[in-house]
């Protein structure tokens, strides 16, 4: 699992050097297999100052700069609109690969020779903009590398964790062991909803006639919501941890799966048959086409997540087409359930599919965070989709899970470990 | 005509004592017996000869021809006698070839190796079956069906309920249900995993070790892997002990040494971090203990297991791990 160094510090200060933290995680069993710079990728892109413009000879949208990059002048063939004598802009050299995996090389456009390139903002994963390359402030140095002059830095730990650790499935998760080996305290975030009514049993319900496969399904309802892309901090969010941005809707889902580890989905409200969830079993033979667009023939031991007439989604493994959320989308249900781990495991296996949200449930899920996360989706959908919350919360929880109660004995971990642990220092640790 | 038959038979003769090899006289036999020979011609000439000593002469000429071809047959047939002997002739003083010797494989060495430092320690050496069932390869083991710990063995399965084994463990199991405390064996064996790279091959070795008695504590195991580590390594490679999971261990441990080509400094080998896993270890998981019985209140115990190419591979230095299957004659000789 990728984690990024400064998604972790929004929850938890870190006082460690980079080094010491990576093998401190592995030390209390978080082996940390890679640390990488983030931002490595830009380290060919510089501050250059286009200097002259000249229209290029054979084509009329295309114009050629030259570039001023301190140490050394090129050429470079343009088609941006905002290009202007004395801009500051990034300037990728030959060799640069860009967050598509387009690798640049020097090449000749309409014939003539173009010795690298300046970027828009999404070309170098900095921003959603690409309407036209990207203007740097007049007061950056040219030729400086540019993540030095925008100050970018972030570290991403690629961490390989054991199957008894779902609980660390997340970024809260990790920052949750950082904050227990520095002994501080963990900054949740907050999602202030305004719930004074129970508007949204009005509109819609959920029925589970599988308890034992879905012990809780809870839901909410947002109107009014305009899709787009996501502001760039989102977007940002989601590529540092190896995610694709795909629309705001969709973002916030991913956002908060990976932020506290509940998988979450998002329904096309308005596609949902009789405007209602029921949560059952398959039946043999059923066909049902999944996001990535595969029909899957199901068998009756698989989970469906329907509404009134049709399946919209495998539950826990992944979203159907029929239900999917699209530019037209105007109101979302979203769902933050807790399946079954068997149940989810025998289903992914069985279709093939191993999904970050199968990987999540298959290990288990907190039964207890499902409504912290369903808040704070509505919370973000609320805020960036700009959408309208139907107050009240649908919280199905026929098969309530218990909490084990440990016990630990300080005279068995002493006797396993051969240690001589007092009783106080074994709660202090 | 009789001396021109005397005079082609000496010449011939003459002629014969020359030739050095088979060729020669097959020449020699063409230039008198040959289609334009002298013998031929000779014959040739009979027709002119007044009638009444046609017969005389023609039965000499006849007669010159037999004795010739006799002549020239006899002599080749002494070259390839004289050849034939000079191949059987056989030197009975030279010294015998020698056989080549082999050598035990590199793996069989440090199999050896690994199993003398546990017997020396006391362990027993166990062997057991490698096509296991499902129940002693994962369920005995606190692998439940459908459990995602499942996944970090990729298993050949025989059918659904028998496997090759994936880890010399099932004989933890096999050998507990046969034994009672105290148990102190070691386990050197054959496993199979789906999976082939350039430190990963379908077939490896492991070695595992299991220890049951009263009062066995974390740090008894961490006192048995330290002097193993030293006298397979040597005294200056310390152990660091890493929490991690295996279902069938709690708590359990994988075991770094120090790198053994750095001395944790940093190289290619240990990809910097001066550290090498070698082994994965814990304190054994008390639902192993009641599968088999055991009083869990008064037993505990210890296990680990290593592969035993992964051993080798840091002694010798060899970075590839097909390298020791694939029965190169040039690697094998090294050992």
């Amino acid at each position: 699992m990728k984690v990024s160094l400064s998604w972790l510090k929004d929850y938890v200060s870190i006082d460690m050097e980079t080094e010491h933290l990576a093998e401190v995680l592995t030390m209390v069993g978080l082996e940390v297999e890679a640390v990488s710079d983030r931002w490595n990728y830009l380290n060919t892109v510089l501050v250059g100052r286009i200097e002259d413009i000249r229209p290029h000879p054979k084509a009329d949208n295309l114009q050629l700069c030259s570039l001023d990059l301190n140490s050394q002048k090129i050429n470079v063939v343009c088609g941006a609109p905002n290009v202007a004598k004395d801009m500051l802009t990034p300037t990728a050299l030959p060799g640069t690969i860009f967050p598509d995996g387009s690798v640049l090389k020097k090449t000749v456009i309409r014939g003539i020779q173009s010795e690298g390139m300046i970027c828009s903002e999404s070309e170098l994963g900095l921003g959603s903009d690409s309407a036209g390359v990207m203007a740097l402030e007049p007061s950056s140095t040219v030729g400086q590398k540019l993540v030095s002059s925008l100050g970018l830095s972030d570290t991403i730990f690629e961490i390989d964790l054991t199957p008894n650790r779902p609980d660390c499935l997340s970024i809260i998760g990790i920052a949750r062991e950082i904050a227990g080996i520095q002994k501080k305290r963990l900054r949740y975030p907050t999602a202030g909803l305004p719930d004074s009514r129970n508007e949204i049993s009005g509109v819609t319900s959920v029925t589970i006639e599988a308890p034992e496969l879905c012990p809780r399904y809870a839901a909410r309802l947002i109107t009014d919501i305009r899709i787009g892309p996501s502001p760039f901090w989102l977007q940002d969010r989601l590529m540092s941890v190896g995610l694709r941005p795909i629309n705001n809707i969709v973002d916030i889902t991913n956002f908060v799966l990976m932020e506290m580890g509940q998988p979450l989905h998002a329904f096309d409200f308005n596609r949902l048959a009789g405007n209602r969830i029921v949560v059952r079993t398959a039946v043999d033979g059923e066909r049902f086409t999944t996001l990535d667009d595969k029909e899957r023939i199901l068998t009756k031991d698989v989970l469906m997540i329907c509404d009134a007439e049709k399946p919209v989604a495998v539950g826990g493994v992944m979203g159907g087409l029929n239900s999917e959320i699209e530019t037209t989308t105007r109101n979302v249900l979203i769902e933050s359930a807790y399946f079954n781990p068997v149940s989810i495991r025998k289903t992914s296996k069985k279709l093939g599919l191993n999904t970050e949200a199968s990987h999540r449930f298959e290990r288990g899920v907190d039964p207890e965070g499902t409504i912290t996360a369903l808040n704070r989706a509505a919370q973000l959908m609320e805020e960036i989709g700009k959408g309208r919350l139907v107050e009240g919360i649908i919280d199905e929880y026929p098969k309530p899970v218990t909490t084990p109660t440990m016990t630990l004995s300080v005279k068995d971990t002493n006797r396993l470990l051969g240690t001589r642990f007092s009783a106080k220092k074994l709660k202090n640790c | 005509m009789e001396q021109a038959i005397e005079q082609i038979q000496n010449e011939a003769l003459k002629e014969l004592e020359t030739a050095a090899d088979p060729k020669a006289i097959t020449a020699i036999s063409i230039r008198y017996l040959g289609r334009k020979g002298k013998v031929t011609q000779l014959l040739r000439s009979i027709a002119g000869i007044a009638p009444e000593k046609r017969a005389a002469a023609g039965q000499k000429a006849n007669e010159l021809k037999a004795t010739l071809a006799k002549t020239f047959e006899d002599a080749l047939l002494q070259f390839e006698i004289k050849s034939a002997d000079a191949i059987d002739k056989v030197d009975v003083s030279l010294p015998g070839r020698p056989a080549a010797a082999g050598s035990l494989h590199a793996l069989t060495q440090i199999n050896t190796q690994m199993c003398d430092i546990f017997t020396r320690m006391g362990f027993d050496i166990a062997e057991g079956p490698e096509v296991e069932t499902d129940y002693y390869n994962f369920e005995a083991l606190n692998f439940p069906k459908d459990h995602p710990a499942r996944d970090m063995q990729d298993t050949f399965f025989v059918s659904d309920n028998i496997v090759l084994r994936t880890h010399t463990s099932p004989l933890q199991i096999r050998t507990m249900e046969k034994q009672s405390p105290p148990v102190r064996i070691i386990m050197p064996g054959k496993v199979y995993r789906c999976d082939s790279d350039l430190t990963h091959t379908p077939m490896f070795h492991q070695v595992e070790g299991l220890l049951v008695d009263e009062n066995i504590s974390f740090g008894d195991l961490k006192g048995v892997l330290t002097a193993f580590v030293h006298q397979m390594f040597d005294d200056r490679t310390s152990l660091r002990f890493r929490p991690s999971f295996f279902p069938f261990t709690e708590p359990s441990a994988e075991v770094d040494i120090l790198c053994v080509m750095c001395r944790g400094t940093g190289c290619r080998v240990c990809s910097q971090t001066g550290w090498i896993e070698i082994l994965g270890s814990g304190m054994v998981h008390p639902a192993l203990f009641e599968t088999v019985d055991y009083d869990t209140s008064r037993f505990t115990g210890f296990a680990f297991g290593m592969g035993v190419e992964r051993i080798a591979m840091l002694k010798y230095g060899i970075d590839d791990i097909r390298k020791f299957f694939e029965n190169d004659y040039r690697f094998l000789r090294q050992f």
